[in-house]
């Protein structure tokens, strides 16, 4: 790679790091799986960079690059296990804001591990477009998939979301 | 629940997030690296190839003409070596190929082509196979066995199989047209120990990478990247994948050429 490709490169890397760290957090539930997806996904797109430096929706590329390496991962039988079962919060948490009530933040603190309980296609989409804030046109082509496909895999996730959660719920009340 | 507590516990989230210790330069460093391995390997890939060629013999059990190349020094090989074409493999693979069409088929076609493919792997495998026994073909599936969804790129199954006493597994995993396009960027930086173009067949290449894992695991994978933008990936463990307490074989029973045959068969596709 030419020094000016390498250098829009890193700027790229640096400015887009800590979010696809974040996303890739919310996939798999565990900061340093994390650290590792966001890193190997950069190098990916490093070896494409010359061909996707002008692309408009380098962005969304750089989430498709995420979500695939998630993916693979995944489908490896040696995989590390996710943090699927940290525990859930017994109490709530002082420290938030006064604005919402505390039924509402106990409900946010449990969202997330109702999230990881999810096949991780709906755990995708439901990222994309309640964290990352993309449309569904977006969601789709990240995805790879139609809009129909965002669309349905939207609703099956929020009600799997709201069915893990309140089984969350249950869990602690008993 | 609300959309909005999704969006409020997806940011919360990430409050509590550690620093980012991200060196720009180090991984810069890392990629060219692996650049730099990637390219040494597929030179040394299509070096051996144009030096030395042999045809796979085949399956006349599926009346298929051998037409891709291999390396001749395949070290589980097992099959005679046939015609020889003397084509040599390209330095680079280019992949995907232009002008992909991409396939989308709902979850139902997807169970119903898995459920054909399992068929045809129970008649075709003991076949390939001929020293191995209990043969048991998996259902396909992917997030999970049996689990479909609309679009989804790929399928995959697990065969299990006995020889020599021990359980083993191979996976196969089919990817539709348009569903493969990073697959090369993905499979060769990040196989840890070899990752090589050994020829092609009907216009596709034939990639074949080895890796080991788990301490005495070893994974050795044949992939047909076809022409169409599909591909076929045939991995052979030495131990079984599913099951509690793995055993693991000194070698792989499962020879290169034995993998080519099912990557290269026409009837394994989406």
């Amino acid at each position: 790679m030419r020094q000016p490709n390498e250098e829009s490169f890193r700027v790229f890397a640096v400015e887009h790091a800590a979010r696809l760290r974040r996303s890739a957090y919310l996939f798999c539930g565990d900061w340093h799986l994390a650290e590792d997806l966001m890193q190997s996904a950069l190098i990916k797109i490093y070896r494409s960079w010359t061909r996707v430096e002008k692309d408009e929706s380098l962005a969304n590329y750089s989430r498709t690059v995420l979500l695939r390496t998630w993916l693979d991962e995944k489908r490896r039988p040696w995989r590390r296990s996710e943090q699927s079962s940290a525990e859930v919060p017994e109490r709530l948490d002082e420290a938030r804001g006064p604005a919402d009530s505390p039924d509402r933040l106990w409900a946010r603190d449990l969202v997330h591990q109702g999230l990881l309980r999810l096949p991780p296609r709906q755990r995708a989409v439901l990222v994309l477009r309640y964290f990352d804030d993309l449309s569904v046109a977006e969601t789709a082509e990240v995805m790879g998939c139609s809009e129909g496909t965002v669309k349905s895999q939207t609703a099956r996730g929020l009600d799997a979301l709201r069915s893990s959660v309140s089984d969350l719920v249950g869990r602690v009340a008993s | 629940m609300s959309e909005e507590d999704v969006r409020g516990g997806l940011r919360d989230a990430v409050v509590e997030e550690p620093p980012l210790n991200f060196d720009p330069d180090a991984l810069v460093a890392t990629a060219r690296q692996q650049v730099r391995r990637r390219r040494a390997l597929m030179a040394a890939g299509a070096a051996t190839v144009a030096v030395a060629v042999a045809a796979v013999a085949l399956p006349v059990a599926l009346g298929r003409a051998p037409a891709h190349t291999m390396a001749a020094d395949q070290p589980t090989s097992t099959a005679p070596a046939t015609t020889a074409p003397t084509t040599s493999a390209p330095a680079r693979i280019e992949w995907p190929p232009p002008g992909v069409q991409p396939v989308h088929r709902t979850a139902e076609q997807l169970r119903t082509r898995g459920q054909e493919m399992s068929t045809y792997l129970r008649q075709t495998v003991p076949a390939v196979l001929p020293d191995v026994s209990d043969v048991e073909v998996g259902e396909f599936g992917g997030e999970a066995v049996g689990d479909f969804s609309d679009d989804q790129p790929s399928v995959n199954a697990a065969v299990d199989y006995t020889a020599g006493g021990l359980r083993y597994s191979i996976d196969v995993q089919v990817w539709a047209p348009g569903g493969a396009n990073d697959l090369l960027d993905v499979v060769c930086p990040e196989s840890t120990s070899g990752c090589q173009q050994i020829g092609e067949q009907d216009g596709g290449p034939l990639v074949v990478t080895t890796e080991s894992v788990l301490g005495d695991g070893k994974i050795s994978s044949v992939y047909h990247l076809r022409k169409d933008g599909s591909a076929v990936r045939i991995a052979a463990y030495n131990y079984q994948l599913s099951g509690e307490g793995k055993q693991f074989g000194t070698t792989i029973p499962v020879t290169v050429d034995q993998q080519l045959r099912l990557a290269t068969d026409p009837e394994l596709g989406l």
